[in-house]
């Protein structure tokens, strides 16, 4: 055992003689002094062991905080990343800082990407509720940083003065609490400038007097340095898009204006420049109105539904609903303008856009082809009326007597020259009805008289086909109902004409029948004749379509009658079908058809006005 | 057709009895033929070939009826019919329109100047024309 043979040497050295005692005294006093100095040693070992264990304690702590504000400028970054709105942006930049440093407030104001006017507003986010005060100081802290920022010198309107005098705040979250006397002792104002355009301004007040250590500062300044980023990146992407919508409204063809609410114009494109006759210089919305109204054709407008350019701007503003202008006779020139109105993000109306369509040329087409239509109508009937007069005279034997057969010749040529006035008259009707010039003027009336007087005229037509038209009336008389006269004296005519001429029992009947189901009156009209073949019952109320049954009984007729009937009916809010469940072609020798039922029915509140501006022909 | 006109001088009555006056007014040749030959043997027919002659013609001499086509050279139907309703004499005369225009704004004109009638000539027999002048005179 080594250690107790020591032990052994010193008791053994203790007890021998003094002189050997000093020089071991020394060595051990050394050795001691040794391992004092080792204590010592150790002892700073320990402490700069603690105080590197503190310090990593420290440094786990800032890491800790480094990730946290990784984290918020990571998921701000994504956050941004799915928004283009600047005021969407700005609203998440603050709820960052909230998250980071929930005792601060976050106000800002924000300007457009295109333009250096700022909206009129300063939000404000903020996890407790502030008081007047509070929000005083930090629009004066605003206004104080606006007025020192270079860039701001740009801006066209001055948003220091309206941030003194006429703000509007917002709350984004928090709300105002007037009983809160608190005032921001510290605050730090950080502009967005993406690249040459200052896009907003951010407000980050605090009531702790030290708060914004320089390393809160960095770390604010980092979150909305990405921001700028992410900014950019959504300005050039909005630019790109700005500048090809921009080129779509320089190139048009219409006129297009947008103004901003209050009503100074935005955008205004070389046409509506052409329009008014300002190639250069500012345009105001008032040059607009002033032009217009000076420049109104009076004389083509009505007084009593004229819409001026100033009245309809208003109109959509207020009513947030789109104008339309049909028709607005400017000059020499007809305009269709449309005025909608442009909501901001928070839906509220931030101005609107006019667009003028230019239909001068449209108008001159459709006067040229009514004028066409109007004149060959009027050549076409002028040697028509003179061969019908001259046959007329012959027969009423004002030349002299005629023979058996020279007036059965005349009869030819009088229904063939009475069938081309009628094929005339049915062309000028299709054309007024396809180009909705057909004037529909609805006046009270007795549907049974109505109905009655026109079966009256028809009865001999009925006799010569060995026909009978049966009026079946409604059991209690029905009100007077508005319609209009002309019209449906020319649809009815024609349902029981169609009835009589197709008819093909020896002694048929045809039953009219008047009854009211809910809010229709119908008028029915049924007969026992060659029916409508189901492969062509599709095709029966098409433009000279006439089924090979109906050609086969009758080979006069143009198959435009149905097809007016229809277009009447509809144009004025009633409805026109047929059942013809049974019907088949007449075969040779068969004469037996199963008939066919039209069903037309009109809204007990009458037929529909319809101011056109032309009346049908009546035969 | 006979017209009458009844007037007293002193106690006596005295009864003018004359043929009416009808103007036609028309471009169209065979129109203006056909209507001739048609009524003359009723009335004492006097013709226009267009809106000037007929005014001028009306105003002279002072016709009971004027049948009056629209489409006319010079001056057309309803700027004629205007200008006889300036007229003392031609405010209160009875004038039957009578044309092959379908067009519902120049009817809407000839009603407001106070046409009696408006006739479509193409939708209208010739025996029915006479019938409604005569109708129209009684």
């Amino acid at each position: 055992m080594p250690m107790s043979t020591n032990i052994d040497t010193a008791n053994s050295a203790e007890k021998s003689t003094d002189d050997t005692n000093t020089d071991e005294q020394k060595s051990l006093l050394n050795i001691l002094e040794d391992m004092n100095k080792g204590k010592e040693q150790l002892e700073d070992q320990r402490v700069a062991m603690f105080n590197i264990l503190e310090d990593v304690n420290i440094a786990q702590d800032a890491l800790e905080r480094k990730y946290k504000e990784l984290d918020v400028i990571e998921s701000l970054t994504q956050q941004l990343g799915l928004s283009l709105k600047l005021n969407t942006i700005m609203s998440r930049i603050s709820d960052s800082i909230l998250t980071l440093y929930p005792t601060v407030t976050v106000a800002y104001i924000i300007a457009p990407f295109d333009s250096y006017d700022f909206s009129k507003k300063v939000y404000v986010n903020s996890l407790n509720s502030v008081g007047n005060q509070y929000i005083r100081e930090l629009s004066n802290g605003l206004a104080l940083s606006l007025s020192t920022v270079p860039e701001l010198v740009k801006l066209k309107n001055s948003a220091k003065q309206w941030i003194m005098n006429t703000p509007e705040f917002s709350f984004v979250k928090g709300q105002r609490d007037n009983s809160k006397t608190a005032i921001p002792k510290s605050m730090i104002n950080v502009p967005l400038v993406v690249p040459d355009t200052l896009v907003g301004m951010v407000n980050i007040s605090s009531v702790d007097q030290d708060f914004f250590t320089l390393e809160v500062k960095r770390m604010i300044y980092t979150l909305i340095s990405t921001s700028v980023q992410t900014i950019d990146r959504i300005k050039k992407l909005i630019s790109a898009e700005h500048s090809r919508l921009q080129s779509l409204i320089e190139s048009m063809s219409n006129g297009v204006v947008m103004f901003d609410a209050d009503e100074n114009i935005v955008v205004a494109n070389p046409k509506i420049r052409s329009v008014i006759q300002k190639n250069t210089g500012k345009l105001s919305l008032d040059d607009i109105f002033s032009y217009f109204e000076q420049n109104l054709t009076k004389n083509e407008v009505d007084e009593n539904t004229f819409v001026s350019l100033s009245d309809a701007v208003e109109k959509a503003i207020t009513t947030t609903e789109t104008v339309h202008i049909k028709e607005f006779p400017l000059g020499r020139k007809y305009f269709e303008i449309f005025v909608t109105p442009v909501y901001g993000d928070q839906k509220e109306t931030a101005g609107g856009a006019i667009i003028l369509h230019d239909i001068t040329e449209l108008k001159e087409i459709d006067r040229m082809k009514s004028e066409f239509v109007s004149v060959a109508s009027h050549q076409l009937r002028t040697p028509l009326t003179a061969i019908n007069w001259y046959v007329e005279m012959l027969q009423a034997g004002d030349a002299g007597e005629l023979n058996k057969e020279q007036k059965d010749f005349l009869d030819e040529i009088y229904n063939g020259s009475t069938r081309m006035v009628k094929l005339v008259n049915d062309l000028l009707n299709v054309s007024r009805i396809e180009t909705g010039r057909l004037k529909i003027e609805p006046v009270p009336m007795q549907l049974e008289t109505f109905i009655k007087n026109i079966i009256h005229e028809l009865e001999v037509m009925a006799r010569e086909h060995l026909s009978t038209v049966l009026f079946v009336k409604p059991e209690k008389s029905l009100p007077k109902i508005a319609i209009d006269e002309t019209l449906m004296r020319q649809v009815v005519h024609n349902l029981i004409t169609n009835a009589i001429r197709y008819s093909t029992a020896e002694a048929s009947t045809i039953t009219v029948m008047l009854s009211q189901k809910e809010n229709t009156y119908v008028i029915s009209v049924s007969d026992s004749g060659i029916g409508i073949p189901k492969e062509v019952q599709g095709r029966i109320f098409e433009k000279f379509y006439r089924a090979d049954n109906a050609r086969e009984k009758e080979a006069e007729g143009s198959g435009i009658g149905l097809y007016i009937a229809k277009m009447i009916v509809e144009e004025s809010g009633g409805t026109l079908r047929f059942e013809s469940p049974n019907a088949f072609r007449t075969i040779k020798g068969e004469k037996e058809g199963y008939g066919a039922t039209f069903f037309l029915s009109l809204p007990t509140t009458g037929m529909k006005a319809h101011a056109g501006e032309r009346s049908l022909s009546n035969k | 057709m006979l017209g009458k006109e009844v007037y007293q001088i002193n106690d006596l009555t005295c009864y003018h009895i004359y043929m009416n006056k009808v103007l036609i007014i028309e471009d169209e040749p065979s129109f203006r033929k056909a209507l001739t030959k048609k009524l003359s043997s009723e009335f004492d027919i006097i013709e226009a070939k267009n809106g000037t002659e007929g005014l001028s013609m009306a105003l002279e001499q002072h016709p009971d009826l004027i049948l009056l086509d629209v489409g006319l050279p010079e001056m057309d139907g309803i700027s004629m019919l205007k200008e006889l309703r300036q007229d003392d004499w031609g405010k209160a005369i009875k004038v039957v329109i009578l044309t092959n225009l379908t067009d519902g704004t120049k009817l809407a004109d000839a009603l407001e100047q106070g046409a009696y009638d408006y006739l479509i000539k193409s939708d209208r027999k010739i025996e029915d024309i006479t019938e409604l002048i005569r109708n129209r005179l009684q």
